[in-house]
């Protein structure tokens, strides 16, 4: 599985690093392949770029806000997930992320 | 009808994303020079305003940060649109926000504005014009749908009852600081809010009740929150210091001590890894801890006549600088003594339990 994310948050200092972190971390001991861009309050961290978006099985969007540049993930399947539950449990997120796009 | 106030949540949180910066610089460029004055004995940099020399141009400085303040609205109502309906939305947007400033419609007004912009920006995509018309979309006829929808709706029909609406708010909030046992109430209700969820949308609804009050010239519920914001973060720092390094694991004792920063910078956010820990009992304590803060700075007389900066430089904005310290000690003395208690933190993270069942994620799942 090829996974790319974003996550934010409103202050976009804490949270969008932590929920980034933990996905990334969580997808590396479920083998997956799991690149989160961070868009807080410094603008985008280790940005997704064309090649990447197109490579990814699904996009996954750690937050409840307004997202820039979704025009890289058009034809993709996009999944919202609340930031806070991806921080608490990351694993958990990503399997039935997952598991609801294998489903279709 | 969950999903849409989940949606105007989201909208809601990105405008205060882009406010945050605004405020921030804002406040600090009115803070600095207001502060070098006082050091060098001018209290009052108005009076400087047609003066020559220093204190002149720290006046004008400080001029540059109430632009700042005053632009709370537009950038609010400017990104709610944006995050509604894009680009085409952003004009209206701020167009809208520096109306509700003038009209005196405050926040409520921004907001009314951001969501008009927005969902008329929305929903002028779904126009469907012939080829030769389609470059007249984005540079006439959206532009006019959009603003005109902010002026007819913000500018004439809602503009009497929002400006009421507002002014008797700020009435209402002015005669609630000034009356002291109501002041002790505000403080507890926001500090508590503020100890919630740790940077969450109870957390800056509470910061937001302080920072959109600039605009007014009302700074009491900022400092209450400040005070809140920076004892809890504080807290968890000081208890790695005044409880014994075993209650800790390596990491937990690194992120205490991490605190330290994020205490002093204001960011609640650096409570998050002790909170996860126990987030039931550890609920409570930052409650408790962020209303003690701000009530202990309310009794004990902290006021400020600047827009006051969060985290310790608030010190230096700060007119009753021993209140405002003495808020901050108390929450996070709380805080640092009584969490080791409750919680345990010598957990390491991969021991963690995910607390969290699968069923019970919710997913948007949608084709770009």
């Amino acid at each position: 599985m090829n996974i790319v994310g974003i996550s934010a948050c409103p202050a976009g200092l804490a949270h969008t690093p932590m929920a980034a972190k933990a996905l990334e971390q969580a997808g590396k001991e479920l083998g997956y392949h799991v690149k989160m861009e961070q868009q807080g309050s410094m603008g985008p961290v280790n940005a997704i770029t064309q090649e990447e978006a197109d490579q990814a099985d699904f996009v996954l969007i750690a937050s409840d806000q307004k997202i820039t540049n979704m025009e890289r993930f058009k034809g993709k399947k996009v999944l919202n997930v609340n930031i806070n539950v991806c921080i608490k449990a990351p694993k958990a997120v990503l399997k039935k992320c997952v598991s609801v796009v294998k489903g279709d | 009808m969950k999903k849409l106030l989940a949606e105007w949540k989201g909208f809601l949180m990105s405008g205060i994303s882009y406010m945050i910066p605004t405020v921030i610089g804002g406040a600090i460029i009115v803070g600095i020079p207001q502060l070098i004055g006082m050091i060098f004995g001018a209290n009052d940099l108005t009076k400087y305003k047609s003066a020559q020399g220093f204190f002149h141009i720290l006046y004008q400085i400080n001029q540059v940060g109430w632009i700042g303040i005053g632009l709370v609205n537009l950038v609010i109502a400017g990104y709610v649109a944006y995050a509604i309906g894009d680009k085409p939305a952003l004009g209206a947007g701020f167009i809208g926000g520096q109306l509700a400033t003038n009209i005196q419609a405050g926040f409520l007004g921004a907001l009314v504005a951001g969501f008009v912009a927005g969902y008329v920006a929305r929903w002028c995509r779904k126009i469907k014009v012939g080829e030769a018309w389609k470059s007249a979309m984005p540079l006439l006829v959206v532009p006019l749908l959009t603003t005109g929808a902010v002026a007819i709706v913000l500018g004439v029909i809602l503009s009497g009852p929002l400006s009421w609406i507002n002014t008797s708010l700020v009435a209402w909030v002015k005669a609630m600081i000034n009356n002291h046992t109501n002041g002790a109430i505000v403080a507890i209700v926001l500090g508590a809010m503020i100890g919630t969820d740790l940077g969450g949308p109870i957390n800056k609804a509470a910061w937001m009740v302080g920072n959109i009050l600039f605009i007014e010239g009302i700074y009491q519920p900022a400092l209450m929150t400040n005070i809140a914001i920076c004892c809890i973060p504080l807290g968890y720092a000081l208890a790695t210091f005044i409880h014994p390094r075993s209650k800790f694991s390596d990491e937990m004792f690194m992120a205490g001590r991490n605190n330290l920063i994020m205490g002093t910078f204001g960011i609640t956010e650096g409570a998050i890894p002790f909170f996860l820990t126990s987030p039931l009992k550890l609920l409570p304590v930052n409650m408790i801890g962020g209303a003690l803060g701000a009530l202990v700075g309310e009794v004990l007389g902290m006021h400020s006549h600047i827009p006051p900066l969060g985290g310790l430089p608030g010190i230096i904005t700060a007119d009753n600088k021993l209140a405002y310290i003495a808020g901050i000690a108390a929450g996070a003395l709380f805080i640092g003594i009584v969490s080791p208690l409750v919680a345990n933190f010598n957990v390491s993270k991969d021991s963690e339990a995910e607390t969290i069942d699968e069923d019970d994620i919710q997913i948007n799942m949608n084709e770009l």
